[in-house]
């Protein structure tokens, strides 16, 4: 069964449902699809100050090894979008490293729980290579990486969605 | 001994038998070597060949099909006056009614007998007998106008009530007018708009409507707002709209400037589409600009109205829309100098402006980007504009991220055989080290196949050996077969010096080739490089400007862009920043 993209009140009952199966199987859709159209909204809206804050600490050398740190971030992550649950649907996020040649790029995998420093000619794993190239050119903070798309985040908090 | 003697001897007869096989296969080896490069060159200049065939074959088939478009536009136009030709004396007559009673210097009796004449030649035309009702209106003739109203009611109720909202709030009827135009809203659903409500619109931006027509006009409008907000998937559907009316506006690459990119990296058609896309915004900002410089226009209320009117009564005939459609797209065709593809891709996006019905917002996307094809004022697109900046925003945010995300990191460099990369134009000496390589390799590769064959080297001494021994025969007394040998022995030297003369020749041409092929792929390779800088350094500054675009989108406001009449002190409250 399909993790839920929306988080429900633990109160809520299951609705008894009176319909035929294949209606079932119809609401489950259209339900799914309302769910991505709701989350899609909420993960359009411009992200928080203390958001952005959180995701420049991204490129600290010292948070490669500090585990708590990257939990910290992690954390402020789910904290920007109360509403959804974002395991599963978000790979990571990346942005330009700053440490130098060669290193371009840096990421924060949400799966591996991990900080890495990419240098030129080494891919990303996991999916996040997509957002490589608009990372490292295309002037943003940096780049939410989704399974169905990017989220370009700009310096003043606003989002662009690219599918891919 | 003899056991010893006997092996030595065999083993020198194989051991020349195996070189002379030896030098046959190397003979047969270069041969073959050479057969395969003449094979190459032949494919290759068959390929450009072929690419020349359908490069003429392209332009043939555009210059025929622009030909074949002049041809349909002027058919499709004769087609439309055989059919409808007949409604412009009609359409006419309107403001010329409205005009004859402002200056009272027409009949009474002709205007009636001219609208009873229409109403006779053009059988089953909505505005037929709506002039009728208009002169038994200027005439006072209460019974015949409320019969003729009818009429136009069932013929189109939409039209005839746009047309009586105009036209009363032209005669100074704002109660009348607000009527018919709330009557005229009543029947419409924000989801499934009448394309005519851009007439609405029009009037309403341009402030030409009373204040309490323009109040029910504002309040409709927050309504249909709030409705579409609601509807799941709206914005994202809204953001899409966008982004494609934004594309649309999207020009062809001409003379780039990069004549080496262009050339020589398999790289280039990805970058010349994401420069196409950073030079977008310089385009949009100047359309956006240009819409909002454009001043307000100095004609009379009067005047204003009647453009509208007239606007009504000419644009917005649904049964001309099949052939107005097809019109279009074969102007599109002429626009595009025959070429199909972009025709149909434009006409795609504009698409939406020949749909009878449609979303308010959708409305708001036409009149704002296709202005000509919806029919709507600058004061009209200024509004739509405005009212829809956020969904604008977001749209040209996600335009450019599209196009950034799509900008080539590594740029490849293709010269001749040669392949490299670079990023940014800066590993340039690495990238020439490299060439001088392969170049050096290739320049051995040829001399080494350019050398004398085992025959020919033995010529030398052969030669030399024969020829001696004739010499010797002929003192000795021998002077027949001393002859022949003499003849042979320089027979052989001469062969040998001649292919010597040959390779040496040969080889100073190979020499001669790669110090070209090193001078020109090197000066190429440079160029390149240069190229590869410019290029990131005008895309850096081509995309820059779409922070400007949205600069400017964001110190709009709706309130700023309906025009106001001096003695209206209505409130505009249009709904803004929905999310």
């Amino acid at each position: 069964m399909p993790k839920p993209m929306l988080r429900r009140p633990q109160t809520e009952t299951k609705m008894e449902s009176s319909l035929s199966a294949s209606h079932k199987q119809e609401n489950k859709q259209q339900n799914a699809q309302m769910n991505k159209m709701v989350v899609d909204r909420l993960l359009r809206k411009p992200r928080s100050k203390a958001y952005m804050e959180a995701m420049t600490k991204l490129d600290s050398g010292g948070h490669v090894h500090n585990q708590a740190q990257v939990d910290k971030i992690i954390n402020a992550i789910r904290e920007e979008f109360p509403e959804v649950e974002i395991t599963g649907i978000m790979l990571g996020v990346v942005a330009t490293c700053y440490l130098g040649r060669p290193y371009e790029v840096h990421s924060l995998d949400i799966t591996g729980r991990i900080i890495e420093h990419y240098q030129s000619g080494h891919a990303m794993p996991g999916g996040l290579e997509k957002a490589r190239s608009l990372a490292y050119r295309g002037g943003y903070e940096f780049v939410e990486v989704y399974v169905d798309c990017c989220r370009a985040v700009s310096s003043n908090g606003s989002v662009s969605v690219i599918p891919c | 001994m003899s056991d010893y003697a006997i092996p030595y001897a065999d083993l020198k007869g194989i051991e020349n038998n195996l070189k002379t096989i030896y030098n046959n296969l190397d003979s047969i080896e270069n041969k073959v070597s050479g057969v395969g490069k003449e094979v190459s060159t032949v494919y290759k200049e068959l390929g450009d060949l072929a690419k020349e065939f359908h490069d003429y074959v392209a332009r043939k088939d555009k210059a025929d099909r622009l030909q074949l478009a002049h041809t349909k536009v002027v058919k499709i136009r004769q087609e439309l006056d055989n059919k409808y030709g007949h409604y412009d004396i009609v359409r006419r007559s309107t403001t010329g009614i409205l005009q004859a009673d402002d200056l009272g210097i027409v009949k009474k009796d002709t205007i009636s007998n001219a609208t009873e004449d229409l109403m006779i030649s053009t059988p089953n035309y909505w505005l037929a007998p709506c002039l009728v009702a208009l002169a038994a209106w200027i005439n006072d003739q209460p019974e015949l106008a409320d019969k003729a109203l009818r009429e136009a009611i069932k013929r189109n109720d939409e039209k005839t009530s746009l047309f009586f909202a105009l036209v009363c709030r032209r005669a100074g009827r704002k109660q009348a007018s607000l009527k018919w135009t709330q009557r005229y809203l009543a029947n419409q659903d924000e989801e499934n708009l009448d394309r005519k409500a851009i007439i609405v619109l029009d009037a309403f931006a341009s402030g030409l409507m009373g204040a309490d027509t323009e109040g029910l006009i504002s309040k409709q409008i927050d309504e249909w707002m709030d409705k579409l907000a609601e509807t799941p998937g709206f914005v994202e559907k809204q953001t899409t709209q966008w982004s494609k009316a934004i594309s649309a506006k999207r020009k062809p690459l001409n003379g780039s400037g990069y004549q080496y990119l262009s050339k020589y990296s398999h790289t280039w058609s990805a970058l010349k589409d994401v420069m196409e896309g950073a030079q977008l915004h310089a385009d949009i900002l100047q359309y956006f600009t240009d819409i909002f410089e454009q001043k307000v226009t100095t004609k009379t209320l009067k005047e204003q109205l009647d453009e509208i009117l007239d606007s009504l009564v000419t644009d917005f005939d649904d049964e001309e829309l099949p052939l107005r459609k097809k019109e279009k797209y074969e102007q599109l065709v002429i626009d595009f100098d025959g070429d199909e593809r972009r025709a149909k891709q434009n006409m795609a996006i504009e698409e939406t402006a020949f749909e009878t019905h449609k979303d308010f917002t959708q409305l708001l996307t036409d009149a704002a980007m296709n202005p000509e094809l919806a029919h709507s004022s600058v004061s009209t697109q200024k509004f739509a504009i405005a009212l829809s900046k956020d969904w604008i925003m977001d749209a040209y945010n996600d335009v450019t991220a599209k196009n950034r995300m799509k900008v080539p990191h590594i740029i490849e460099i293709n010269v001749d055989n040669f392949n490299s990369s670079s990023t940014d134009g800066q590993n340039e000496e690495e990238v020439l080290a490299n060439f001088y390589t392969m170049v050096e390799s290739e320049k051995n590769s040829a001399l080494a196949q350019c050398q004398l064959s085992g025959f020919d080297k033995f010529c030398l001494p052969g030669g030399a050996v024969i020829g001696g021994l004739g010499l010797i025969m002929v003192l000795t007394g021998n002077i027949f077969l001393g002859l022949i040998a003499i003849v042979g022995g320089i027979a052989f030297l001469s062969n040998h010096f001649s292919k010597k003369k040959s390779v040496t020749n040969g080889q100073n041409n190979i020499q001669f080739q790669f110090g070209e092929k090193r001078k020109s792929g090197e000066q190429i390779i440079r160029a390149i490089m240069a190229e590869i800088v410019d290029y990131r350094a005008e895309f850096a500054r081509a995309d820059r400007e779409s922070q400007k675009v949205i600069d400017f989108l964001e110190q709009i406001t709706p309130e700023q862009y309906v025009a106001k009449l001096s003695n209206s002190s209505r409130k505009i409250n249009v709904n803004r920043g929905i999310k």
